[in-house]
């Protein structure tokens, strides 16, 4: 990636961190692909867009940059010497953590950090080159990776500046002693020291055996001295020239005037280190032409490492441990919800542990007191291991690795150290998330997933800022609300509309799951009822075409057919024997209803359906409904286990019944006391008329005062039930019907479904929740096939349920508080309802529809087209945006890259260090003649720009 | 001179061409010497003192009379040697015997221009005693402070510290100048007119003066007004720091030599006929203005520093 701007063009990779998010990417797509689960697609798309603001705020450390100019002190052959980089921040930001390169020999990186407005002087050490000689500038490149550390983006500037190499002094010959030195009066010695003139050795003094003395002179600013290379007598250049630059050392440390005469090359007399540096300039250049250096080609390597790794990380602060495991603890939450009865305690337990060990005080007691530090982590991972295996009996499955994985994360957190651990940390905090979002899809996991992956990149960010650089620091409040953030939402909106929702070929590897939790299973065991009838659970929702739901007595959700028992136990047609299509006639009618039906995701393959059914399909498409298939008698169901809310479209009929074509089906009878058979048989003998019988049958229940309890225990057995308690619910009832039916040789079976549901006047939809699950019956009459029988509704004190179950939510409860309450919630649940809806109402067959819409053809012919095309068009957008055309310049700028650009074309581009006006003269000079019309344009913007910036 | 005619505001005649005026009748005594006079002018303009450095017998003691008689200003000499004492400058205590009282008797700094030449000979001693006079415009002496006139200007000439017998001024002294430059070197032109015969010597003193000080005090208070932009002073300050933290510049550059910096660009950009700073009036003075700032230990004079200059402040962003 590349962004130019007013004066250095940028260059952007991610970093091994920025790879590895990239990759939490793709799995998160893949995942998305396989459950296709919108909400994990949006999780995608939202990580994915946050690479907006990444690339913006981390382009915004350097861009702003001004590389003034770059300084090499003269130095002499393969001696430590020292670059020094002069670097301005015109920003009113701080520029923090810039590593600076030079690719010299023996170069480090310097880290540096500059505080707005100011002006930085870097020193780089290197090791000059081993000839003597003039040396172009080698490029200098200065990198960032703050704030995130998972982009590198860096500049390189090539300057005019040379590295003057100076000849080693070294030498064989004398010091030329300067004409008045000798007829200066010396006024004391002192000890010889290296480098000092053999000139100015008190000889006499040495022979008298008192040691090498030096002489000192009152005053010598007399004795100036002259060096010429005509002085030096050698055959090689470069050993006279070392000669002198001996001299020139020995007259510096004497601190001596001295001049220096080269050829044509003249230095003024002078002293001082200034002067002596101007003088080893001078030899450098001495009949040598400014050349190239070879880059090492290790530094080469090392820089191109660095834009990957990091080789030190800043250290996580505690206070950024704390907030670390907060988040995973918080992300952990609804996961450990999940799991449910005695191994819910000991997974909250554990969950608590690592948040409790990470504040600081208790850390820094127990951890660092007792050296726990180092194997807790360890231990921990190891006993969230054996709770999650004892709390999911050994199994695996989807929750349970989830809750590992939390748990996991979770230990993590204890053994944050450096930049790179936080990071990990994060991903697997947003691993967590996206778990999440595989069991249940509303308003507060999708609020805890943005809200998670929001905060994981304020984190980010704090992670890797320098707390060490006393730079005033913005305000929390304005830490927190970023702008950026909103350059990630158009991603967000064009990845979701235009990435295809392909099916992932892992779909098939999702195991059917048992053991359901909530609502019923695909066993469809009526025991279940008296669970699900204590559970306010949703199991779906339907909204009908036309906004009212139908007649209270029809709203049957059929289930599943249980057609085979032993007497107390009924047991499914199995799903071989349901698929084997028998011919139904649906009647023809104009009065059919339709509606759309959001299920919850319970992991069963059972769906259900208003009672008649007449369709039942995902949407629209017949490719699309794959997934469902119709079985027999009515029913539907899934290939596939359901793990994420899905949306149907249904149509029924409530009056008429389904004919049956075809033989009637067997009446099996069932092993039964005598008592029982007796009175079917009493019954059978009364009349020939089945329909009569089956009236008999409910008449036996609502006269013989049965009453109905949903506390009822299960039935254990049918003559207890039928002659002495007659206390039970729906399960009893239809059960016990069926089997009397049978028993009077009338084909007869258990339905299980759901009767009723709940109207949300709010939202317009009715919410069928687990306590509305129910059981019927069905008998055959010749005429008319399976006709429906409810006995639970002839019992006399089960009349206000099925009065109440209709109603609207609201009308059940007209007392203050409590009514309030339950109108809050029927509002929360139809928000809840229209949200999932709107979501999950754009799968691949709306989003086809939309593509279609837009005229831009069929996504699923193209699939891998439609890929590349969304990230290509994120591509050429974020280009485009990054190239600064969307960004506001001042006025400023803006004109001063205009007069350039124009004086560019002019041929009179800006000289550094020359004044406005001087510029402005040169131009206008450069033709006698009336100006040219550009050069008019010039001139006039020029004047407008300095009036409006000087005056 | 100005290329900005157009942004040129309305002023009266004398002022608007008050440089030409100025240059046109200071070219009847010295031959050359634009710049140096319009620097001169310049911290005339903006109440500072001036260092001249260069080597004898190059006009400077000419130079600084013909400002001095231009601008209607009495000016004195003191020729500083090895031997001379701060009381030779301030004046002294005389006991006065007819009122047996000490009386003050005023030394040759009570005046409104001071030409204290070969300022470098003399003892450091000697040479603090300008201290407080230059910056404050008093003299104290035995406890009591005595105001000097106003205007009180300082023009001080060095020698090359390379001649023998000199004394490097300290740093506090060289700060208190707000500018300094050489003589310099003149054209073959310029050079062949004096040797044809210019005497500047009779050309001066036939010159009658233009201005008063009652001019240049208005003057002095326009100049005060120009106008300085924040992005000028942006330049200024950018160009400060590259100044300080560039290797090499081991001097330290005071808020007074911005301050005074500053006053220059004032002075010079009101010399140009405009009424605003621009970054170019910073860079015409900035020679003049941190060349004796600038100066590296070991005293080679401004010299050295100035090519250290000219590349340091291509460095410094313009915009």
């Amino acid at each position: 990636m590349k962004r130019a701007s007013s004066k250095n063009l940028l260059y952007g990779i991610p970093t091994r961190w920025g790879l590895l998010s990239f990759a939490l990417f793709l799995l998160l797509v893949t995942v998305a692909a396989t459950y296709q689960n919108n909400l994990v697609f949006i999780m995608a798309f939202l990580i994915f867009g946050l690479v907006f603001p990444i690339i913006r705020q981390t382009a915004k450390n350097l861009s702003g940059l001004e590389v003034l100019g770059i300084h090499f002190p003269p130095t002499t052959p393969g001696t430590p010497a020292e670059a020094q980089v002069t670097l301005k921040n015109p920003t009113t930001e701080p520029l923090r953590n810039l590593e600076v390169w030079i690719r010299l020999k023996g170069a480090r990186k310097v880290t540096t950090s500059i505080a707005p407005g100011a002006i930085e002087v870097v020193r780089i050490p290197f090791t000059s080159p081993s000839q003597r000689g003039i040396y172009a500038c080698p490029r200098v490149q200065i990198v960032t990776k703050n704030p995130f550390g998972v982009l590198s983006v860096w500049i390189q500037k090539r300057f005019d500046s040379e590295i003057y190499v100076g000849p080693s002094p070294d030498g064989k010959q004398s010091f030329p002693l300067p004409d008045s030195i000798s007829g200066t009066e010396y006024s004391t010695h002192r000890m010889f020291t290296p480098g000092d003139s053999l000139g100015r050795v008190d000889w006499k003094v040495l022979a008298r055996g008192k040691g090498l003395l030096v002489r000192e002179f009152s005053s010598s600013p007399e004795a100036d001295l002259h060096f010429d290379l005509a002085q030096v007598v050698s055959e090689n250049l470069e050993t006279r020239l070392a000669q002198i630059a001996l001299w020139i050392q020995q007259a510096h440390q004497l601190d001596l005037a001295y001049s220096l005469r080269l050829g044509d090359l003249k230095l003024h007399l002078g002293r001082g280190d200034q002067h002596e540096r101007a003088a080893t300039v001078l030899l450098a250049k001495y009949q040598s032409k400014s050349q190239e250096l070879r880059n090492p080609s290790n530094q080469r390597f090392k820089f191109f490492k660095s834009l990957f790794w990091n080789d030190t990380e800043p250290e996580i602060s505690l206070g950024m441990r704390t907030a670390l495991t907060t988040l995973s603890a918080i992300a952990a939450m609804p996961l450990v919800a999940e799991a449910t009865g005695a191994a819910k305690g000991s997974v909250l337990f554990y969950a608590v542990v690592p948040l409790i060990l990470s504040i600081p005080q208790i850390r820094n007691v127990l951890l660092r007191r007792y050296g726990l530090e180092k194997y807790l982590s360890s231990l921990l991972a190891g006993l969230g291991l054996l709770i999650t295996g004892h709390a999911f009996h050994w199994t695996p499955s989807t929750e349970s690795a989830a809750i590992l994985l939390s748990l996991m994360v979770l230990s993590k957190g204890l053994e944050l150290r450096r930049f790179g651990d936080g990071i990990v940390h994060l991903l697997g905090i947003n691993l967590t998330l996206m778990c999440t979002l595989l069991f249940e899809q509303d308003i507060p996991r999708t609020a805890l997933m943005v809200g998670g992956v929001i905060w994981s990149f304020l984190l980010l960010k704090d992670l890797n800022t320098d707390r060490n650089l006393h730079f005033p620091e913005a305000s929390p409040l304005r830490r927190l609300f970023q702008w950026d953030l909103i350059l990630s939402v158009p991603a967000l909106v064009v990845l979701f509309l235009f990435f295809p929702r392909f099916i992932s070929p892992f779909s098939k590897w999702i195991e059917d799951r048992q053991g359901v939790q909530v609502g019923f299973s695909d066993l469809m065991d009526l025991s279940e009822m008296a669970r699900l009838a204590r559970s306010q659970e949703i199991a779906f929702r339907v909204e009908f075409e036309n906004k009212t739901p139908p007649s209270n007595q029809t709203l049957y959700w059929r289930g599943s057919v249980l057609d085979s028992s032993d007497g107390l136990k009924w047991n499914p047609i199995s799903y071989a024997k349901e698929t084997e299509v028998t011919q139904i006639e649906v009647p023809t009618t104009n009065n059919s209803i339709k509606y759309q039906m959001i299920l919850e995701p319970r992991f069963g393959k059972r769906l259900f359906a208003l009672e008649t059914s007449q369709k039942l399909s995902l949407p629209s498409a017949p490719t699309n409904s794959m997934n469902v298939q119709r079985l027999v008698h009515g029913q539907h169901g899934m290939k596939f286990p359901t793990s994420t809310s899905i949306r149907l479209e249904g149509q029924s009929i409530t009056t008429g019944l389904l004919k049956h074509v075809g033989p009637p089906p067997q009446a099996t009878k069932i092993p039964v006391s005598a008592q029982v058979s007796a009175l079917a048989k009493r019954w059978r003998a009364q009349t020939k008329n089945n329909q009569e019988i089956v009236q008999l049958g409910l008449d036996f229940f609502s006269k013989n005062d049965f009453v109905y309890s949903p506390e009822a225990a299960a039935l254990t057995s049918i003559d207890d039930f039928l002659f002495k308690t007659r206390k039970g619910f729906c399960e009893h009832f239809a059960a016990t019907y069926s089997v009397l039916m049978r028993e009077a040789g009338i084909p007869a079976r258990v339905i299980a479904g759901f009767y009723g549901g709940e109207w949300n006047s709010l939202g317009n939809h009715l919410a069928i929740r687990d306590l509305h699950a129910h059981a019927w019956a069905e008998v055959w009459l010749a005429d008319q096939g399976w006709v429906r029988v409810d006995p639970t509704s002839r019992v006399t004190s089960a009349q206000g349920y099925f009065l109440a179950l209709n109603q609207d939510g609201q009308s059940q409860s007209r007392f203050g508080l409590l009514a309030a309450f339950l109108s809050l919630q029927r509002g929360w649940e139809s928000l809840d309802f229209a949200y999932q809806s709107f979501l999950l109402r754009f799968d691949s067959t709306e989003q086809a529809g939309f593509i279609g819409a837009l005229g831009l053809g069929n996504i699923r012919k193209h699939l891998w087209f439609w890929i590349l095309g969304a990230f290509g068009l994120l591509f050429g957008v974020s280009t485009l945006w990054s190239a600064g055309r969307f960004q506001r310049k001042n006025w400023r700028e803006k004109r001063w890259r205009k007069l350039n650009a124009l004086a560019l074309q002019l041929g009179q581009p800006y000289v550094p260090g020359e004044g406005l006006l001087t510029w402005k003269l040169r131009l206008k000079q450069e033709t006698k003649a009336p100006l040219a019309p550009k050069q008019r344009e010039w001139i006039q913007l020029f004047d407008e720009y300095v009036l409006k910036s000087y005056q | 001179m100005s290329t900005m005619s157009t942004l040129r505001p309305q002023k009266n005649d004398v002022e608007a061409n008050l440089l030409t005026h100025f240059l046109a009748s200071a070219e009847k005594v010295i031959i050359g010497r634009r710049h140096q006079l319009q620097i001169a002018l310049g911290a005339l303009l903006s109440g500072g003192h001036i260092l001249i450095e260069d080597l004898p017998g190059v006009g400077k003691t000419t130079f600084v009379l013909l400002l001095a008689k231009l601008l209607g200003l009495d000016a004195r000499r003191i020729q500083f040697t090895v031997d001379l004492l701060p009381a030779d400058i301030l004046g002294t205590m005389i006991f006065k015997q007819s009122t047996h009282e000490f009386t003050f008797h005023r030394g040759p700094i009570f005046s409104q221009v001071i030409i204290a030449d070969e300022l470098n000979r003399a003892s450091p001693k000697t040479q603090s005693a300008l201290l407080q006079a230059m910056e404050e415009g008093k003299i104290s002496i035995e406890g009591q402070t005595h105001d000097l006139p106003t205007p009180f200007f300082v023009f001080a000439t060095q020698n090359p510290l390379q001649q023998s017998g000199t004394n490097p001024l300290p740093e506090s002294q060289l700060d208190r100048f707000m500018v300094s430059f050489e003589m310099g070197l003149l054209t073959r032109e310029d050079e062949r007119r004096i040797l044809q015969g210019h005497d500047s010597k009779l050309a001066l003193n036939e010159l009658a003066s233009i201005f008063s000080s009652a001019d240049l005090k208005r003057w002095q208070e326009l100049v005060h007004k120009q106008k300085v932009s924040d992005n000028a002073l942006d330049y200024l300050q950018d160009a400060l720091e590259v100044l300080r933290k560039s290797p090499g510049a081991q001097k330290h550059l005071s808020p007074r030599a911005g301050h005074h910096w500053v006053c220059m660009a004032k002075a010079w950009s009101f010399l140009e006929g405009r009424a605003f700073v621009l970054p170019d009036d910073f860079l015409a003075t900035a020679q003049a203005v941190l060349g004796h700032r600038l100066q590296a230990g070991g005293g080679q004079g401004i010299k050295a520093s100035i090519d250290e200059l000219g590349h340091l402040l291509k460095s410094v962003p313009m915009r």
